[in-house]
Parts: C-alpha cells; structure tokens; sequence
C-alpha cells in the first residue's frame, strides 16, 4: 500500500496518510510529492482535506505536518481527519483571531497565528494555537485541552471548571488541561514562535 | 490606476484628518496627483485642516444633487496647484442619502484622472464607515498609544480583512518619547506585538499641530516640525521607497528655558 493516497470527493480532494507507517518518513515522502506538484503548478492552490486514520499525533508533530504544507504553498489544507476517539476532525485557521471575532467549532482546530485580547474561540475538544494566547479561550469537552505557545493575561475555561487568567513571561508552552497547568516546554515551539511572529518585530520602522 | 487608500481608525480623535491633510501635502509635494475624499459626511472637517474652507463652492451632496459635476467640486490647493485636490463633505446631508453605488461611480470617475485616491473615514464602524472602505483596496490605520485605541484598531483590521482589504498597515501617532519613558504610555513595540500588521511609520507629537491645523497651514509646511520629516517619510514609504527612521531630538534644558 502506498503511504499517501489522494482521492476527490464531493468536489473536495481527501489526502489519506498510511496510518502504520513512520512519520518521519511519511513526512519526507509528503515533502517529495509537493514538490513534484510545485514544479507544475499552474493554478492558485487547492484545499485538502488530510485523513490520518488511527495515527495519534502529539501537538508539535501536528505542527511539524502541517509546517510542510504551509513552506511549500502548492495545498492549503482545509481540515485533518483522524479516526482517534476524542479528536475525529482538527480544523484548521490561518491568520490571527481579532477582537470581537467569536469563533465556534463544532470539533478540534489549530490556529496558526494570535488569538488577540478581547477574541473569543470556542471549541469542542481541543485548542492549540500556534502564536499568543491573549484573549478567551474555552474548550466544552471534560478532557480537552488548550495548548499556547504563550499566554499573555489569557483567559482559559475548560468544561465546567471555573475561568483562570494565565500568564506565561519566558514564552514556555503550557498546556492546561482540567484543573491544573501542565508544565510541557517544547523547544520547537519556541523556534516556530519566531516564525510567525517575528517576521512583523524586524521591520520595525519610525 | 488609482491606488486608493482609506484612513480610519475606529476610535475617533485619533489624527486620522491631519494625517491624511499631510501625508496628501506630501505626496504632492513628490508631484503625485493626488486626491482627497472627505467621507466624514455631514462633519466636514478636512478643508478647514487644509485652509480652503473659503473656496469650497460645491460639495458633495450638490454633486448628487445634479447641482455641479463631479469637477466643478474638486478644489485645488494653491500651494501646488497641480497636483492636489479635495473633494468636500457635504454640510447638511444624511449619511443615509449616499449610497455605496454613489461613491462608487465618484470614485470610478476619478479613478483614471489620479494616482492616489485618500478617503477619510469618520470615527466608529457604521453607515459611514462601511461607506468608506467599501471602494477601497488599501488601508491605513491609525492608532494613537492608549489601551482603547488599539483595541478599536483591532476590530477595525478584523472588518477590512472580512471585506477582503488584506493590505492594511498601521500608524502611530501623538507618539511622546518622554512619556514612554515615565510609563505613562504604551511603547510602539506593544502596540505592534497586539495588532501584528506592518508599521509604516510614527508621527512624534508636536505642539505645533494644533496651531497650525487652526491656521489652515498643514504642519507638513513647518519644515523645523519633527512631524514633518515623519510625514516626508510615511509618503516615501507609501510610494515603495526605503527610508531610514527619524531621529527623535530631545530638548536642552537650556532650550526648555528659554522656550
């Protein structure tokens, strides 16, 4: 079997990931694929639907797949789909949530950019945010999770438990789960923080 | 082509008039055609920031009303009589009665006749807010270095970006070095790390921009003012060119005394 799969339905294309198969090299082979399709690209990108079966991704390997896409720009991936109990679908938002955007999802989603002060996202299982955490964030399912890169005066509730302002000075990843902080520091996340944000920072002018 | 680039703000009181008064000072100074729209209907206000109150014959509303054509009610401004022009507001006319059809064809009529297009938008996000953008394809937002600006200034880029404005850069104005440096204001740093758009300059502030905005003498034409190489700059970098950041001076003592 091969280790990726492409497929149209309903006039959306469906990526499906072999679900046994390392995730290093199905990384490297998504690489080679996408350069091939970059070579004859001749129209502005599609969106793909990517399908990861049984595969349990942690949150940086999540970041690493989804890093692939964004680098090479030839598919805009429209949402994950995996097979995994608690998280079925993780959508997924490019660019920053501003104030007074409310955002609801029906599932997971990954935001790759800021949640600012005063925005609101709401979601069924869990949120990781790829950037600031500044504004609210709430998480409806008892075991969900809301995973930040930073947390500057956010304001997290998950399930029933009572909201929690959190703050994160030296830029660790937290990730707060019901009832506690859990202290989980990444490095990767810390490159990539620079990635997204600090593009803006450098061209600071007067 | 036109480039046609909309000012706004949010929250009012911001500078977002006198900015836009300047950096159109500027650009025709740098022998841009340029043309400015004062969609702040029914409180006009740009004219008197510029001086030409005295030679507004038509306006707007008698634009639609059939009264004059579109060129009879562009005035022109004597300091460089080619190259700049503002379409008044109408004085006494309900936002209601212009529609977003109507702006559209003044601005498709002047849209071959100059290079850039300023519209000033009123304050709050509106009837004539909506007028505003509504033809625009760039903006420029205002902020001034204070908790409740920004925020506006969030909500404002989150409205350009649903109505498919994606070009947004940001200015910040009334920026006081010395009261950055007693905390008593927020640093551009912030202001930059809450909105994360591109910065396309600062204005310092100047004691001098009320006066002059009183005299009808833009402050652009000050050229001792700091603000004024801050709009050199801002039209400099609106036209593509790379420019260098001002320097900010700080007053002696001796020259505080003897001010």
């Amino acid at each position: 079997m091969d280790i990726i799969n492409f497929r149209s339905e309903n006039n959306t294309l469906i990526m499906t990931i072999n679900e046994s198969c390392d995730f290093r090299v199905v990384l490297e082979c998504i690489h080679d694929r996408l350069k091939i399709l970059k070579q004859n690209q001749t129209m502005h990108p599609p969106y793909v639907s990517l399908v990861l079966g049984k595969r349990v991704l942690k949150p940086n390997e999540l970041l690493e797949l989804i890093d692939v896409f964004i680098k090479e720009k030839v598919l805009l991936i429209d949402s994950i789909i995996t097979s995994n109990y608690e998280e079925q679908k993780i959508e997924v938002v490019e660019g920053s949530i501003r104030a007074g955007q409310i955002m609801k999802f029906d599932n997971s989603v990954m935001v790759i950019g800021d949640v600012h002060d005063g925005a609101t996202i709401i979601a069924r299982n869990n949120i990781y945010i790829v950037g600031k955490l500044m504004g609210y964030a709430m998480v409806r399912s008892k075991r969900g999770k809301v995973v930040s890169a930073i947390y500057q005066n956010a304001i997290v509730k998950i399930f029933d438990s009572r909201p929690i302002l959190l703050s994160s000075k030296n830029g660790d990843l937290l990730s707060y789960e019901h009832g506690e902080v859990v202290r989980n520091l990444v490095e990767e996340y810390k490159a990539r923080r620079g990635d997204f944000n600090g593009a803006y920072y450098s061209n600071y002018l007067r | 082509m036109a480039r046609i680039i909309v000012i706004t703000s949010g929250k009012g009181g911001v500078g977002k008039s006198s900015i836009v008064a300047n950096i159109g000072c500027a650009l025709a100074n740098e022998k841009k055609k340029v043309c400015l729209i004062d969609a702040d209907l029914g409180l006009r206000n740009l004219d008197l920031l510029l001086g030409l109150e005295g030679r507004v014959v038509y306006d707007l509303g008698d634009v639609i009303n059939g009264v004059a054509t579109l060129h009879q009610a562009l005035v022109k401004d004597k300091r460089c009589p080619e190259h700049l022009f503002i379409l008044p507001a109408c004085k006494n006319l309900d936002v209601k009665d212009v529609s977003l059809t109507y702006m559209q064809t003044i601005i498709n009529e002047l849209q071959s006749d100059f290079e850039y297009i300023l519209i000033d938008s009123p304050a709050g996000i509106e009837n004539g807010f909506i007028n505003a953008i509504h033809n625009a394809n760039e903006a420029i937002v205002v902020i001034n270095l204070d908790i409740s600006s920004i925020r506006d200034a969030d909500k404002v880029i989150g409205l350009l970006n649903k109505r498919n404005i994606l070009d947004v850069k940001l200015i910040v104005n009334k920026v006081d070095p010395n009261l950055i440096e007693q905390e008593n204001s927020l640093t551009v740093d912030d202001a930059l790390d809450v909105l994360g758009i591109p910065l396309l300059g600062i204005v310092y502030y100047d004691e001098n921009i009320m006066g002059s905005g009183n005299k009808g003498i833009p402050i652009y034409y000050n050229h001792k003012s700091i603000s004024c190489q801050c709009f050199k700059n801002i039209a400099k970098r609106i036209n593509g060119e790379d420019v260098q950041p001002v320097k900010y001076k700080r007053k002696s003592l001796l020259a505080k005394i003897f001010s």
